[in-house]
């Protein structure tokens, strides 16, 4: 059995906010069933005060997972974003009471389902970004998928990072969507939708090209890590917030999958600025 | 509060009267064995009446075909050695996917630091051995074929003695890590023509940390553990006699045939917790598996969280799941069974003692349905599975 703290052990037992939250109008995931574990944050949050007025979650997963969520829920109510997204693993750490070192991973685990609840949301606004824009619909009466894009299109097309050849089948997929041109961002748009809690100097892919070829390159970035544990990582499609890879050797099926899969999907949704869903599935 | 002990695949409670029996050889009977004066008499006389209770139990012809050990692990670390140092011509192993880790843990480091070519054949969804794959592996290569009789997580039961007249017929020695089923099952090792088999005390009621290898009478063998003379010069190290003693009277006292009959309590919790749980997968090989153990899978939940609500109601089972570099991950025996992934997590083992009641059972049967239906509750997977009727896939 675990060596879990008494904290733990209450948030499990006796879960806070657990269920599914009316009006909430930032939600986030991390994890997934095929990892065994996974973590959903739904806030509600003000848009005027920008201060997260209630929290819930629902989580599958051991006692670390589920008494994550119940910690990261009193963790954030009453806090505003930029308090939230300025919260630690550590915090979570600490809120849970200290978790054993074989868990520690459940902490990157509610990160991401913050990262992800804040990026839904929102993203990180600038002063002149943050006056409410009258011919926009209310944030809270807005579906996430709608919100993102109308982020996406706010924004001026942004910069790529230089360097990074375009994959043949994602050119094709540009094409596709008109056009994958690398058009340029600057600082004086103050519009453009930064990465949540990353340092400011990114910026977000703008196009689902773009954003595909971003979400390629992080996986490439990551290959080495699943490859030095024996197995690897492939891209296998990514439409809408749905990022399919195929995992094979030592890392199909196995822990590796969820530790690494969470960190992945962690690194997408910070890069991308919005909630992506990390889905393994077999090769066709 | 009543504690209900449901583990016995992973250890089982020393039996009084084995303890009994141990303790003059803490104290009175201190002295070695092999030892010329009056000292040694009485735990020499103790160590050969353990070796006929083992025996016994086990249905070896002879009793020097038992060799003592630390436990399982080094019973079946021994037979693995022994069969490649015995024949260096055969550089093959043959075993399983579901064995237990002291017998894959074993091969693995043969195969990456010696060479060894290692065969790990599969199983099907119930954890029944792919025969084809056995038959067509098996060669004049293979210098041991090692495969448990029945398997620590789902119960299933390997048909052992069809299995080593195969290995046989290529000349290939046969191993069997008979550690669940020993005390279990009625075993008669003698007629069913293994050569090798590995068993554990503290599955049987006996105490930790001693074991034996049965080996038959004119198997070729070399020593895992090099030193002394004692057991013939098979395993040095002088003998663990309180434990030995310990497990002999643990051997004297178990009883298979009693054994049998916890298929009726097993059968009665498994019939109505399917009745009380929608989705729930009882795995393993129903018509032939361990009377104790019961291996059932809880879809959209997952198993520690189970296993702790139901410790705090006083059950103790176990998990095929085992948490390793920061999540918990399905045991390789689920994976291999291929339990669906919206199961493999939520699959919880209970394995019945000889000391298991009706009450007991019936206990479970009234705590274990709220602790999964309150657990699916707070699952996201659950929600979507009632909303939309079905199972997500």
């Amino acid at each position: 059995m675990q060596d879990f703290s008494d904290t733990l052990r209450d948030h499990f037992f006796n879960p806070r906010n657990v269920g599914t939250l009316d009006g909430a109008n930032a939600v986030g995931e991390a994890g997934s069933i095929e990892a065994g574990a996974m973590l959903r944050l739904m806030l509600r949050v003000d848009p005027q005060t920008r201060r997260i007025e209630d929290a819930r979650f629902q989580s599958f997963g051991g006692g670390a997972v589920i008494a994550s969520g119940s910690a990261l829920t009193e963790l954030v109510a009453g806090r505003t974003v930029d308090e939230a997204r300025a919260l630690t693993e550590d915090d979570i750490d600490r809120a849970l009471g200290g978790l054993p070192e074989t868990r520690r991973a459940v902490c990157a685990q509610g990160r991401a389902a913050l990262d992800a609840a804040l990026a839904d949301f929102g993203p990180v606004r600038t002063e002149a970004a943050a006056m409410p824009d009258p011919a926009m619909p209310a944030p809270d009466r807005q579906p996430p998928a709608y919100r993102a894009a109308l982020a996406r299109a706010q924004g001026k097309p942004r910069q790529m990072p230089s360097g990074i050849p375009m994959p043949a089948a994602w050119a094709e997929k540009g094409a596709e969507k008109g056009g994958a041109s690398q058009p340029t961002a600057t600082a004086e748009n103050p519009a453009a939708c930064r990465s949540p809690g990353a340092d400011d100097a990114r910026i977000l892919p703008a196009t689902e090209a773009q954003e595909a070829i971003a979400v390629a390159r992080i996986i490439e970035e990551m290959r080495p890590t699943f490859r030095a544990d024996g197995g690897d990582v492939e891209l296998v499609d990514f439409t809408g917030n749905r990022v399919e890879v195929h995992l094979s050797g030592a890392c199909a099926g196995c822990q590796l999958a969820s530790m690494t899969l969470a960190g992945l999907q962690a690194r997408i949704i910070k890069t991308l600025g919005r909630a992506v869903r990390i889905v393994p599935v077999g090769k066709n | 509060m009543e504690r209900i002990y449901l583990d016995a695949n992973a250890t089982t409670p020393l039996a009084p009267a084995a303890l009994a029996a141990m303790m003059p050889y803490f104290s009175e009977h201190f002295g070695n064995p092999s030892s010329q004066h009056a000292f040694g008499s009485a735990p020499a006389k103790a160590l050969r009446r353990a070796r006929g209770q083992v025996a016994a139990l086990l249905g070896a012809a002879r009793e020097d075909e038992i060799l003592f050990t630390s436990g399982g692990t080094e019973a079946n670390a021994t037979a693995i050695r022994a069969a490649l140092a015995a024949d260096p011509n055969r550089r093959e192993i043959i075993t399983s996917t579901v064995e237990h880790p002291a017998v894959l843990a074993c091969v693995d480091a043969l195969e990456r630091d010696e060479g060894v070519i290692v065969h790990r054949i599969g199983v099907d969804a119930e954890g029944r051995l792919d025969l084809d794959a056995y038959r067509a592996a098996l060669s004049e290569d293979v210098a041991l074929v090692t495969l448990m009789w029945a398997n620590n997580e789902s119960g299933t039961i390997f048909p052992i003695e069809g299995l080593a007249e195969w290995a046989h017929e290529v000349g290939a020695l046969f191993h069997t890590d008979a550690v669940q089923a020993a005390g279990k099952l009625p075993l008669d090792l003698a007629a069913a023509g293994v050569d090798m088999a590995s068993v554990s005390a503290h599955k049987i009621h006996g105490p930790k940390g001693v074991g034996a290898l049965y080996i038959r009478h004119g198997t070729r063998f070399a020593p895992l553990i090099w030193g002394g003379k004692q057991e013939r010069g098979r395993r040095a190290g002088t003998e663990n006699i309180p434990g030995i003693v310990g497990f002999g009277a643990a051997a004297e006292m178990a009883d298979p045939a009693g054994a049998a009959q916890l298929a009726a309590l097993r059968d009665h919790l498994e019939t109505e917790i399917t009745k009380a749980v929608p989705k729930v997968r009882v795995l393993g090989d129903r018509r032939d598996r361990l009377p104790n153990t019961s291996l059932m899978a809880f879809e959209f939940v997952e198993a520690e969280a189970v296993l702790m609500m139901l410790d705090r109601a006083g059950i103790a089972a176990s998990s095929g799941s085992a948490c390793s570099s920061g999540m918990i991950e399905p045991s390789h025996v689920l994976r291999a069974m291929d339990v669906p992934f919206t199961a493999a997590h939520g699959a919880i083992r209970i394995s019945l003692t000889r000391e298991t009641t009706r009450a007991q059972i019936d206990r479970v049967i009234a705590e274990l349905p709220p602790v999964v239906a309150r657990l699916r509750e707070m699952s996201p997977f659950w929600t979507q599975v009632v909303e939309q009727g079905e199972a997500v896939s």
